[in-house]
């Protein structure tokens, strides 16, 4: 069920919204479900798939993640590694939006600077997952509920928390016979 | 819908409506456009469905009932399947040469036979389950009801 959970939440996450900078103006667009007006000097939000078509053609530019920014996040992570309510607020849209800065970087071809960039990058992504990671595993063991702590997860961090917490609920539950 | 879906542990409520109402939005852009963008578009909204026939499916797997969604056949297709399937593994069903013995149930035609209400035939067990989703033959079982009940 969990791999089901996961794959529809990547899915999910293409139609998550992020601002954007018009360069180029375009007439609008129907997407049926709404009404898309791309005017220069706006800087609306638009769907994940959208500004993966509209921007390598130039006409948006989305506002990427930096490296700064997450050595900022996993510097606050790891100030307190080990407790697991030290989880710090990151955007829902977090991990896609570094997602897209790694997969940017990685078009650099033989440039040495992106290159070092997109390996830099690249180890402090995996460690604040990690550390993130770590914290939600004791959040679910411990069997915390606390919306507060909740609303700093993502919305893959949140679906992995919640499965892990059930089948530890259940394996509790099983071992003491109250399932 | 699948954002939702993905939220409660319970399936959610889904009525017929909504789905009439996507479906029109879905024909209209199918018609109207095509194009890189809205392909697209396309695209990322039948990967959302797909993903939501799964998540649903699973649910049901697990003991949930879809109420009275617009997808609630899919409980009784799935209760069918999972009958038939026990019943066949345990033994209850008339089985030569990969052949399941079969009773009819309404008139049909097979392999150039009339065949009524009543009448009995060893059927290939895809084709008989499914003629048995369809209500058209239904598995003969040697026992009353399957142990499980």
């Amino acid at each position: 069920m969990f791999s089901i959970k996961y794959k529809a939440l990547r899915r999910l996450a293409r139609t998550y919204r992020r601002k954007v900078i018009i360069h180029d103006e375009l007439r609008s667009l129907d997407l049926g479900l709404e009404e898309v007006k791309l005017v220069k000097g706006n800087d609306p939000d638009l769907p994940s798939w959208l500004i993966d078509i509209l921007e390598p053609e130039g006409i948006i530019g989305a506002t990427p993640i930096t490296i700064d920014e997450i050595a900022r996040y996993l510097y606050q992570e790891k100030q307190n590694s080990s407790i697991p309510a030290s989880l710090v607020q990151i955007s829902n849209d977090f991990y896609f939006r570094a997602n897209h800065l790694l997969r940017e970087l990685s078009k650099a071809g033989n440039n040495i600077t992106q290159l070092e960039s997109l390996k830099k990058a690249s180890q402090m992504l995996d460690e604040l997952k990690r550390t993130r990671g770590r914290k939600i595993v004791q959040l679910a063991s411990l069997n915390v509920s606390d919306q507060s702590l909740i609303n700093k997860m993502t919305t893959e961090e949140y679906l992995v928390y919640r499965e892990l917490r059930n089948i530890i609920n259940t394996f509790v539950g099983d071992i003491s016979g109250n399932s | 819908m699948l954002s939702k879906e993905l939220k409660d542990e319970k399936p959610e409520r889904i009525a017929e409506q909504q789905v009439e109402d996507l479906q029109l939005i879905f024909k209209r852009l199918s018609m109207k456009y095509s194009d890189k963008i809205h392909d697209e578009e396309l695209k990322v909204y039948s990967e959302l469905a797909d993903s939501l026939f799964e998540v649903r499916l699973a649910k049901v797997l697990e003991g949930h009932s879809l109420g009275d969604s617009f997808d609630s056949w899919e409980e009784e297709i799935l209760s069918k399947l999972r009958e038939f399937y026990v019943s066949f593994v345990m033994g209850h069903y008339p089985v030569r040469n990969g052949k399941v013995l079969c009773r009819v149930v309404k008139e049909l035609y097979f392999s150039g036979t009339v065949l009524k209400p009543g009448d009995l035939i060893f059927m290939e067990v895809k084709k008989a389950v499914g003629l048995l989703l369809s209500g058209v033959v239904e598995p003969c079982s040697l026992f009353k009801k399957t142990r499980r009940e």
